[in-house]
């Protein structure tokens, strides 16, 4: 099953095949609620992640193989929903509490995973909105540059040029 | 020649990725080590931070179970698709007749005609041969999206809020699509339509002042309020769009 090529997967899904639904879905769904919810609160992370596959469904049909990677389309769907959201409710983006839930952990190691996440978040919060977003594409989502650069209608250099101004301010600011 | 630091970085990157340990891929680049390594460990950090947000496992078979129970959408191959909606584009104009379709140039969103203008912006954006004739095409609707939020404000009897909101979001659109269509544009091509709407821009921002400046007529009785347009952010779009074309 591993040998069939993403391109395939999607193909397949394209003419309504719930196999390769059921593939792409499980490839991205960590990828997809990781972004948004490291964007929004955690109350609303969920509603967003379901609209982004909902449409990414309804809308795969009219996908096309044109130079932009599903992941680039999938995500760019994610990113315009997070900033209707933003917009609709007029709110600032704040970290409150995010959801780390996988069980195994116990509460002590949870709490300090959480303090982890809200420091990271609150240091993000400081860096300029273009740097937040390549850090959210390549490292919440774990994009590549060319992935990240298409998103964001950028050009790859432009990319390797934000994260690395991105990584120096986030070491300054979280003391690395 | 050396690299540059951001290249390097980003090989570094790739090869903790892969599983290497950040000595070994600073052994690589031993005169930027120093540099470069609280750059890797601050990395780890905020992937490290990421990889802990996960979905709910029930919200996430939820969703499965959900996606996987909506109804099958077959597509046509593409050729046909094109075709069916060339064909009954023209069935329509045909139907409605050219003095229709010429009526509803001028129509604001409340008449019945409305629906008629943007079916024929659709497929003039359909028939637009390239990219660029395309993402021009959007350029020119932002011009008519303009328009009609500037008519319906300065109505004496203003508008439902709802069809200023939809005009906004179809504005917002274009401007989208620009941006979708930035990477697929020639240099320039990006030259002209920077151009075009950088003229466009100054007209606008004129419109948007009188806008701005003339304040809203009082509710009439059990009337909904009208609220301004929410300019700020279509604005702020639209910079970016500017922005973007200048890559």
């Amino acid at each position: 099953m591993k040998s069939v090529p993403e391109e395939e997967w999607i193909r397949r899904a394209k003419q309504g095949d719930r196999e390769a639904w059921g593939y792409l879905y499980e490839l991205y769904i960590e990828k997809v609620y990781r972004y948004v919810a490291s964007r929004v609160e955690p109350m609303e992370a969920e509603d967003i992640t379901e609209q982004v596959f909902l449409k990414a469904f309804q809308s795969l049909p009219s996908f096309k193989f044109k130079g932009i990677p599903f992941s680039s389309w999938l995500f760019a769907l994610a990113r315009n929903l997070v900033i209707d959201w933003a917009r609709k409710r007029e709110i600032k983006q704040r970290y409150i509490t995010r959801e780390i839930a996988p069980p195994q952990f116990n509460p002590e190691e949870m709490a300090e995973e959480r303090m982890l996440i809200e420091e990271i978040m609150k240091a993000l919060d400081k860096l300029t909105p273009d740097q937040q977003e390549v850090i959210r594409l390549r490292f919440s989502a774990g994009l590549s540059l060319e992935e990240t650069a298409k998103i964001l209608g950028k050009n790859i250099g432009a990319i390797k040029s934000l994260q690395h101004t991105a990584l120096k301010n986030l070491r300054r600011i979280l003391n690395v | 020649m050396s690299k540059e630091i951001e290249e390097i970085l980003e090989e570094c990157l790739h090869r903790l990725k892969e599983g290497e340990d950040i000595e070994d891929c600073l052994s690589h680049y031993p005169e930027r080590a120093e540099e470069l390594r609280p750059l890797l460990y601050t990395a780890i950090r905020i992937g490290k931070a990421f990889s802990r947000i996960q979905p709910h496992p029930h919200f996430r078979a939820r969703l499965k179970y959900r996606l996987l129970s909506l109804p099958q959408r077959k597509t046509l191959p593409l050729w046909k698709t094109r075709w069916a909606f060339a064909l009954l584009s023209i069935l329509i104009l045909f139907i409605l007749g050219g003095g229709t379709v010429w009526a509803s140039a001028g129509s604001l969103p409340d008449h019945p005609l409305y629906p008629v203008k943007l079916a024929t912006e659709r497929v003039q954006l359909a028939f637009s041969p390239s990219p660029s004739a395309k993402a021009m095409l959007q350029a020119k609707l932002i011009d008519k999206r303009i328009e009609e939020i500037q008519r319906m404000m300065g109505r004496e009897m203003p508008m439902m809020p709802k069809y200023v909101e939809k005009t906004e979001e179809r504005l917002m659109g274009h401007l989208q699509k620009i941006h979708t269509l930035a990477p697929h544009l020639k240099k320039e091509e990006k030259v002209k339509l920077r151009g075009f709407l950088m003229t466009k821009m100054a007209q606008h921002q004129k419109i948007m002042a009188e806008m701005m400046s003339v304040p809203l007529p009082a509710p009439p009785k059990s009337e909904i309020r009208p609220t301004p347009p929410r300019i700020r952010d279509w604005w702020k779009e639209y910079e970016k769009t500017i922005e973007i074309l200048k890559e």
